[in-house]
């Protein structure tokens, strides 16, 4: 691999499985996504469609078991990180790779400061005394924008506010300035002007920093604001992948559209009057244990034809450039753009 | 301590002091938080006043009593309490009082031998167990359930009756050893459960996952996650077992397996008074007396410190 086309991170048909025998759940089955410097992937889709476990396998912390990888590839910077030695791969964590977790409370360590969490790293990744590492943890949390981070940085995470925690979290991930930063829902748990500050900081320090940041959520109006390119994730696929602009205003997976559609809008409230009715997507992601034959998401689609039963569509290019969707028809549907309803079916009224 | 305990009583129920605890109780972490809580009870202090008296005790007889508990007078045999011997006297004609003043050391350094044994033992395989789970956790597990299932009083005759041949005598170091051991060998597994739940609870925690992610190491985790959110159940069973353990030595000096005649412990004295029982009570009562307080204490202290431990309790 030459270093023009190295990617930091590059993903590559990874497979995770969850169990054995009869019970085994296919949790991830065949992802592929990349992210380089500086940028930022946004990695979308439903509970239990394999976003956290795609992010635990990039960072190398999946309990094997009950998880099993089963296949593919994870490369940083062009290494091959799932066959590498522990020892490598601890190295690398919080050094050049770093993640954030949805629920910063439970994150922290009850029975340590703040600042000593932080302070951990530097004193024993950089040798740095006890001393000098807390007046590093002081810097880290006046850069996360921590009102008077040197009293702070002796309280414990209860004494903290959610959004405070959480500032704390992203202070401790980039503590030794990794070059990749995986947020698994950083703001979700949060209230929304909170999670809109959340988002801002990160965007923030991802452009200051050039680190890379791979952008866990479900929710599309974070997605909408930060994400350079968004992959779209149903039952451990990718199903769509596009940038932010594209998917928005040309969407080629139905999954994609029902999505969108799904979310109230503001504007929806102008034109159909108040009650602007919502249409969900009808019935619930598949069991990763029994995922339907063909494309998976054929029992819920509006538009599924023979050919969706029998065949799983591959992630291919549909249009634009770097606009890839997993759907037979992906190429009817941009062309129509995104106004007509995913759901056609759905009684209106 | 004697001293500070009822000032620090005194000072805590005053309403500006009782505040500022509860002020300090938000600050500062569990430990803290844990010692703000529990110099406020009256429970706490009245058990480690008694565990501070019985430590005197045991660590200086001679402030007690003068009197040597090993000095036999036949012609004074199971006289009655008077200003000579305050508690009277035994069969042999000992000073009951004086021997259950020298009684307290090797009670307690059994009870205090054992738990630190048990909880050690414990403690590290439950620790390995919970943390390292598969394999490692199934064979720990079923070795303890092995020793758990054996009954402690027939396991204890069996092991100690292997060694010393009943009626024989053993040197007091050997013998004190060998009450600790046999202890330790059938109570190891209820320390091991403990922590190995608590192990698996904290193991399973957000930040250990997290801590993983930043590059921490299995020792690191271990020591730093893991150990400090789970020492606090397991130290409350110690000081619990520290009570249970004192009787449990006193039940195998009762069955004349555990310690014997020259050591001087408050279950040998019993032992010694079960056959007079009915002509010199006081041979019985009063050691009877001291160990069921030293017992009491113990349990009461442990009680106390799962009460400000536990916020689920609160």
């Amino acid at each position: 691999m030459t270093a023009m086309d190295e990617h930091l991170l590059e993903v590559d048909d990874l497979r995770v499985e969850f169990g054995r025998g009869r019970g085994t759940a296919s949790v991830l089955n065949g992802v592929s996504c990349h992210v380089d410097e500086g940028e930022t992937l946004a990695v979308l889709g439903e509970s239990g469609s394999g976003k956290s476990v795609t992010a635990q396998t990039i960072m190398g912390i999946l309990d094997t078991p009950p998880g099993r990888i089963t296949g593919g590839a994870v490369r940083f910077r062009g290494e091959e990180l799932l066959g590498a030695d522990e020892e490598r791969r601890r190295l690398l964590r919080g050094e050049s790779m770093a993640m954030i977790f949805q629920d910063a409370l439970s994150a922290l360590n009850p029975v340590y400061s703040v600042g000593f969490q932080i302070a951990e790293q530097f004193r024993f990744r950089r040798g740095m005394s006890r001393r000098d590492a807390m007046v590093r943890a002081a810097e880290m949390l006046d850069l996360v924008r921590i009102p008077n981070a040197k009293q702070r940085v002796k309280e414990y995470p209860h004494q903290f506010s959610g959004g405070m925690r959480q500032r704390a979290m992203i202070a401790m991930a980039l503590a030794l300035d990794p070059e990749l930063l995986i947020a698994d829902e950083p703001a979700t748990a949060l209230d929304v002007t909170v999670q809109a500050q959340i988002m801002e900081l990160l965007d923030e320090l991802r452009r200051e920093r050039g680190t890379g940041l791979v952008l866990i959520t479900h929710d599309l109006g974070v997605v909408a604001e930060v994400a350079d390119r968004i992959a779209v994730m149903y039952a451990g696929r990718i199903v769509e992948h596009a940038d932010a602009a594209t998917l928005y205003a040309r969407p080629g997976h139905p999954y994609t559209r029902g999505l969108m559609d799904s979310v109230p809008r503001v504007d929806d409230a102008g034109v159909g009057g108040a009650g602007a009715v919502l249409r969900p997507i009808p019935g619930l992601p598949p069991s990763l244990s029994a995922i339907p034959h063909g494309c998976p998401f054929h029992p819920r689609c509006a538009y599924a034809q023979d050919v969706c039963t029998d065949e799983v569509p591959p992630l291919r290019e549909v249009g634009a450039p770097d606009h890839r969707a997993a759907c037979h028809f992906a190429e009817q549907f941009v062309a129509e753009g995104p106004d007509r309803p995913a759901t056609q079916d759905v009684v209106s009224g | 301590m004697t001293d500070t305990a009822p000032a620090l009583r005194a000072r805590g129920a005053e309403p500006d002091e009782a505040a500022a605890v509860d002020e300090s109780a938000g600050r500062g972490g569990l430990w803290v938080d844990g010692w703000a809580q529990l110099r406020r009870r009256p429970l706490f202090w009245i058990a480690s006043t008694l565990i501070l008296v019985l430590l005197v005790m045991a660590l200086w007889p001679s402030l007690f009593t003068s009197v040597d508990p090993r000095v036999a007078d036949l012609a004074l045999s199971g006289a009655d309490p008077s200003p000579d011997a305050v508690l009277g006297r035994d069969l042999q004609g000992r000073d009951i009082y004086a021997r259950a003043i020298h009684g307290a050391a090797p009670t307690l350094t059994v009870g205090l031998l054992a738990s630190l044994g048990t909880v050690l033992v414990g403690a590290m395989a439950g620790l390995v167990a919970g943390y390292r789970g598969s394999w490692v956790d199934g064979l720990v597990s079923r070795v303890g359930e092995v020793f758990a299932g054996l009954p402690f009083i027939l396991g204890g005759i069996v092991i100690l009756t292997t060694f010393n041949q009943p009626g024989r005598i053993v040197g007091e170091v050997r013998i004190v050893t060998q009450v600790v051991l046999t202890i330790v060998v059938l109570s190891w597994p209820l320390a091991m459960r403990i922590m190995r739940a608590a192990a698996l609870e904290i193991s399973q925690q957000d930040y250990v996952k997290a801590a993983r992610a930043l590059g921490a190491g299995p020792l690191r985790i271990v020591g730093r996650h893991i150990l400090p959110n789970t020492l606090a159940p397991v130290l409350v069973f110690a000081t619990i077992q520290f009570g249970v353990f004192i009787g449990a030595e006193a039940a195998l000096s009762f069955l004349g397996i555990g310690l014997r005649d020259p050591v001087v412990s408050w279950g040998v004295m019993i032992s010694e008074a079960q056959e007079r029982v009915a002509d010199i009570p006081q041979a019985l009562f009063f050691p009877a007396a001291f160990l069921v307080v030293a017992v009491l204490a113990f349990v009461m202290l442990g009680d106390a410190v799962r009460d400000a431990f536990d916020p689920r309790g609160r």
